[in-house]
């Protein structure tokens, strides 16, 4: 990841060193970046005049743009982590648990261990089933499909699931067609935390961490058997910070 | 892992009452090349869109400013 800003190389190694960021953040103090990318900001006057739209763009190692976007809602932010997660999956490390559950592995990731307001981070249950064990996908009817339910509350703006493309599967024994899912796949939940100012107050000087509850509802089956439909309570924990107000040195900061 | 936040998408204090686009985004597009770019970074070394590919590409972020 490389990131860029008008800002000069003093203000990015000041913030760089108060962050403790290592990837590359680049210094386009003329905005010729920012410009050649259609991304500059038209309306900024004053200190701000030269900033970028923030957002990204995913190039691919031949050098061709794979995927652009840019915020519509400026309090709406995407964590790095989160970033590097939904484009690189097979790369992300994130931190996980194991769970039990019946007819198959149960593991739960997330994007951020610590977020600020406005972040929009992941939430992942990665779910291996055996051999010959499949799990109803969403699409399906007359069946209970795998869902991925994740509880309300006041402070976050939940994204509904995202679940993998599913498979078509004969069952012979009833004669039908019906959508699965088999062997690893993996369901996304996104979470978008507060960023109004009363939330912001409420997180004091130092933040505070927060449970975020959920549970997976499916029913297994084999080739001869359907199980029992099961759900199984999950819990995620995510600590908010506090936004960074701190202003680059005076000598260095824009005027 | 990478770094907790996400500059402009998240360090920053709230910025909505800043300046916001008045037109859409322009070029480049998806399936586009990339313009190529070069710049001197935090550790004051300088790089270039050459320098920065990786295996796997790279991700180009676009934030306001580290400083307000």
């Amino acid at each position: 990841m490389t990131a860029v800003s008008y800002d000069s190389p003093e203000i990015l190694k000041d913030f760089a060193d108060r962050h403790k960021i290592e990837f590359p953040l680049l210094s386009d103090p003329q905005s010729k970046i920012i410009g050649s990318y259609g991304v500059l900001n038209q309306e900024a006057t004053g200190m701000t005049k030269g900033m970028a739209l923030p957002g990204y763009f995913y190039i691919d190692a031949s050098g061709i743009i794979r995927e652009k976007y840019f915020e519509a809602n400026y309090t709406d932010r995407f964590t790095a982590n989160n970033l590097m997660a939904k484009l690189f999956p097979e790369l992300a490390e994130g931190i996980s648990q194991k769970l039990g559950a019946p007819h198959l592995n149960l593991e739960l990731n997330q994007s951020d261990r610590a977020v600020v307001p406005g972040s929009r981070f992941s939430l992942v249950a990665q779910i291996e089933l055996p051999q010959d064990v499949h799990v109803y996908a969403p699409s399906v009817r007359g069946y209970k499909p795998i869902h991925l339910e994740i509880a309300p509350s006041p402070g976050r703006e939940l994204v509904p699931p995202v679940y993998p493309p599913s498979k078509v599967l004969y069952l012979d024994a009833i004669r039908e067609q019906v959508p699965v899912f088999e062997g690893r796949f993996r369901i996304t939940s996104e979470v978008k935390m507060s960023a109004t100012p009363d939330f912001m107050k409420s997180l004091g000087a130092n933040g505070k961490t927060i449970t975020i509850a959920g549970q997976l509802h499916y029913q297994a089956c084999d080739k001869t058997t359907c199980y029992l439909p099961t759900s199984i309570p999950m819990t995620w924990q995510v600590q908010i910070l506090p936004l960074d107000r701190q202003r680059s040195p005076d000598a260095i900061q824009h005027k | 892992m990478f770094s907790l936040c996400l500059l402009a998408l998240g360090c920053g204090p709230d910025k909505s009452s800043f300046p916001r686009p008045a037109s859409p985004l322009t070029r480049p597009n998806v399936g586009q090349k990339m313009p190529p770019f070069a710049a001197r970074d935090q550790f004051n070394k300088d790089v270039s869109s050459d320098t920065l590919k990786g295996a796997n590409g790279t991700v180009l972020l676009f934030f306001r400013s580290a400083d307000w």
